[in-house]
């Protein structure tokens, strides 16, 4: 039997899960390619695409390497980092 | 002050409640439920009540509507028979669960089938294990006292549970009696507000209500909600108490002896087939038997300590049930007494069953279940099955 | 503003990481939704894949940063009507959400959901679209297309997948005359964050808004396809956009030119196997309805 502070079923922290570790491989947008479409921005399931100060990235820490973004980009600037 | 009116079960339900102000009701009608609905919407159409109310499409909505309500904080009411508290099923058990103290009346009606529409504690018994607090009464006076008291029961902070007032559909749904109605200023100052933390829907205080949970946790939760039910023996027979000093009428908190204190022979009983049981007890009385009569209140959490102390040393027992246990050949109510008193020397103990589907639980079938106690006090043999009461006068 | 500097002033109300299948364009949906209705929100999450993936949180802690819980499958609706209707008496203003899959929405909690329409209940009901039980591994729904392949429609000798077509939810719930009722893809981004902040500001009654979404594992297609593919099950007509404001129609994608609908229907698994009779039936709704919504949207709009 586990005890909580709780008397019923209630959670209040937040519960994380690490989806960072699911992918196989980084995803990186090339800025030099890059036309700010907002494609990746608009279409990332996780939002690990963070939009700050006009340039776009993609945080990885949840991103679960899904490849939408790749698939969306109306310029081909983003892609797996495989190798190393 | 408080006043005399005449009112069958359901006026005295509804006006019970209206007297505890609840923020939101939904229902849904059944007969023999239908009249308290009725009358609920007029006081708002009346504007004597300030209760919003929900009109839901069925029961499993009325109950789940008044959980959501619960679960933003609201002290919610509603009431059924039956079928509807067989339709509300899922949600009923999940306001328990969830600990919000809801307050329900059962207008208690068989269960189809055959097709009926009379009254019988089937339906309430029947889900007596959904966690929720179970109270049957006898008359009308102890339906609109009860539904006061439920709320400050459900709601007090050693248990937070939901209740259910259960009383016989017709017998006393519609039957018309003196009935004292306390006056709303007392009533008011009875009951105190329901400002739940435990568990609340708040943007202000964001909480996530039932994540998926595994069973070392749900174990966790499932022991808190048998002690909470532990508690609720104690409140009950405070806010009895409590009542009765107040507004002087006493029901004796889980269950109520009558002639008990010399008693050799006990009928055991619930609901409104009390009141012809304690006529047959008087009649018995009077030719010098002394049997006397326990008639049980609080059917969940169940009185074992106070049943075990009323049925020691007692030369035989009988148990009234208007209702059938299939697979035990019983009632109910009979499983129960027999576990609670496992403890005690064996005493020989009937199985009553009768007054099924409307059926008249009279005086004569009272006295002559007396009549069989007494037999097998003497000689000792009893068949573990039901003896049925059957009323056969004019057929 | 751009809609990445809106959306980036609004926070993701969703925990970081949810277990979510990598690709899907539901998880998508109902960040962004929940994002936009903002921290005076509580939402209901039923049984079904959002709250398989543990957005409503799991044991003693919680999946969002607003107040979240599971309904049952089929009272999300009445559920959020008990809530709101106590809010509304205190006199707070809160957004109150269902994010609810076809089977608690098209299915079970149906009666539910046209009780509280029928109400005028002030709700926000968002209907996540995948046609089928995919949470436990698609099972048929009544929003199930018709061919498709699932674990109780399966293809074999003597069958040939879902017999009968998808129930048409959105005109249902356009029909019960509530406040305002929208379909939205999330392959049209800048349509769905404006039909949920328009959902924002609807008082008068209920409001109802069908994404019409896809599964990447249920579907049979790879995860970056996942906005391809509803991509073209709009174009095709097969999800046709559109909302229905107080009574008035209005075609939201009007797709003049549409692309094959075999581009839609070849691009994936669950429809493999479907003969040219199917596809001609299919193609025969996916035209019915057409017709039917433009009319609509000339005469009602």
């Amino acid at each position: 039997m586990t005890k909580t502070e709780f008397i019923c079923a209630v959670g209040k922290e937040l519960n994380i899960i690490n989806t960072g570790d699911w992918k196989m491989y980084p995803v990186v947008i090339d800025q030099e390619k890059c036309v700010k479409c907002s494609m990746c921005f608009q279409y990332c399931p996780t939002k690990s695409v963070k939009y700050v100060d006009g340039t776009y990235f993609i945080n990885p820490d949840f991103c679960k390497g899904c490849g939408v973004c790749i698939e969306e980009c109306r310029s081909n600037a983003i892609d797996f980092v495989k190798g190393e | 002050m408080s006043k005399k009116q005449v009112l069958n079960g359901n006026h005295a339900a509804a006006i019970g409640a209206l007297l505890a102000k609840p923020d939101v009701v939904a229902a849904y009608p059944i007969t023999p439920q239908t009249p308290l609905v009725e009358y609920f919407s007029q006081y708002v159409a009346d504007g004597v009540m300030d209760s919003t109310i929900v009109e839901p499409e069925s029961e499993h909505s009325a109950m789940s509507v008044l959980t959501g309500a619960s679960l933003a904080g609201a002290r919610t009411f509603t009431a059924t028979s039956s079928q509807g508290l067989s339709l509300m099923f899922e949600p009923y058990f999940r306001a328990s669960t969830m600990r919000l103290p809801i307050v329900m009346n059962i207008v208690n009606r068989e269960m189809i089938s055959p097709q009926t529409v009379w009254g019988g504690p089937q339906d309430s018994l029947t889900v007596r294990d959904a966690g929720w607090l179970q109270i049957y009464v006898e008359d009308n006076q102890e339906i609109l006292d009860m539904n006061i008291q439920a709320f400050k029961i459900a709601e007090h902070k050693d248990v937070l549970l939901p209740i259910n007032i259960c009383y016989d559909g017709f017998y006393l749904s519609h039957m018309t009696e003196g009935v004292e109605v306390p006056d709303q200023e007392d009533v008011a100052n009875f009951i105190p507000p329901y400002k739940p933390t435990h568990v609340k829907l708040d943007p202000e205080t964001p909480m996530a209500v039932d994540p998926l949970t595994p069973g070392d946790y749900l174990q966790y939760y499932r022991e808190l909600h048998m002690e909470a039910m532990d508690n609720a023996k104690k409140v009950i027979k405070e806010v009895n108490d409590e009542f009765a000093a107040k507004f002087g009428r006493d029901y004796f908190g889980l269950v109520e002896p009558y002639k008990m204190e010399d008693a050799e022979y006990v009928l055991v009983t619930l609901g409104s087939l009390t009141g012809s049981a304690r006529i047959a007890v008087d009649l018995a009385r009077e030719k010098g038997v002394k049997v006397g009569l326990v008639k049980i209140r609080c059917l969940r959490p169940f009185p074992k300590d106070e049943i075990v102390e009323l049925l020691r040393d007692r030369k035989a027992i009988g148990v009234i049930d208007r209702n059938v246990s299939f697979g035990w050949h019983t009632g109910i109510v009979y499983q129960e007494i027999k576990s609670a008193t496992s403890t005690l020397e064996a005493v020989p103990t009937i199985p009553f069953v009768g007054g099924l589907g409307g059926e008249d639980l009279t005086t004569d079938l009272m006295s002559e279940a007396i009549e069989k106690v007494l037999e097998v006090a003497d000689n000792g043999s009893i068949e573990n099955k039901a003896y049925w009461l059957i009323n056969t006068k004019g057929r | 503003m751009k809609l990445a500097e809106r959306m980036s002033s609004y926070e993701d109300m969703v925990g970081p990481g949810i277990t979510a299948c990598s690709g899907c364009n539901v998880e998508l949906s109902m960040r962004t939704a929940l994002q936009i209705l903002g921290p005076n929100t509580i939402v209901a999450v039923p049984p079904g894949c959002m709250g398989g993936v543990q957005s409503v949180g799991w044991a003693d802690k919680t999946g969002m940063k607003i107040p979240v819980f599971f309904p049952l499958l089929d009272n999300t609706a009445s559920m959020l009507s008990g809530i709101k209707k106590y809010y509304e008496r205190i006199g707070r203003d809160v957004n109150v959400v269902a994010f609810a899959g076809d089977g608690a929405s098209v299915d079970a909690g149906f009666q539910a959901l046209s009780g509280a329409a029928e109400r005028g209940d002030n709700i926000i009901y968002i209907c996540y679209d995948n046609e089928g039980y995919m949470n436990t591994g698609f099972q048929r729904s009544s929003s199930t297309s018709l061919g498709s392949w699932t674990s109780t429609t399966p293809v074999g000798d003597a069958s040939h997948g879902k017999s009968s077509h998808k129930k048409d939810m959105p005109m249902i719930m356009a029909m019960h005359d509530i406040a305002y009722m929208a379909t939205a893809s999330p392959a049209y981004m800048p349509d769905l964050i404006r039909k949920i902040e328009k959902a924002k500001t609807i008082k008068d009654g209920l409001v109802y808004i069908h994404i019409y979404n896809s599964c990447t594992t249920g579907w049979g297609y790879p995860s970056e396809k996942s906005i391809d593919i509803v991509r073209k099950g709009v174009k095709s007509r097969f999800m046709p956009i559109y909302e229905v404001d107080h009574g008035k129609f209005k075609l939201n994608v009007d797709i003049k030119d549409p692309i094959p609908l075999m581009d839609y229907l070849s691009s994936m698994k669950k429809y493999k196997h479907l003969s040219e009779q199917q596809i001609e039936e299919l193609q025969k709704y996916v035209d019915d309805k057409w017709k039917n919504l433009k009319t609509l949207c000339e005469v009602m709009g």
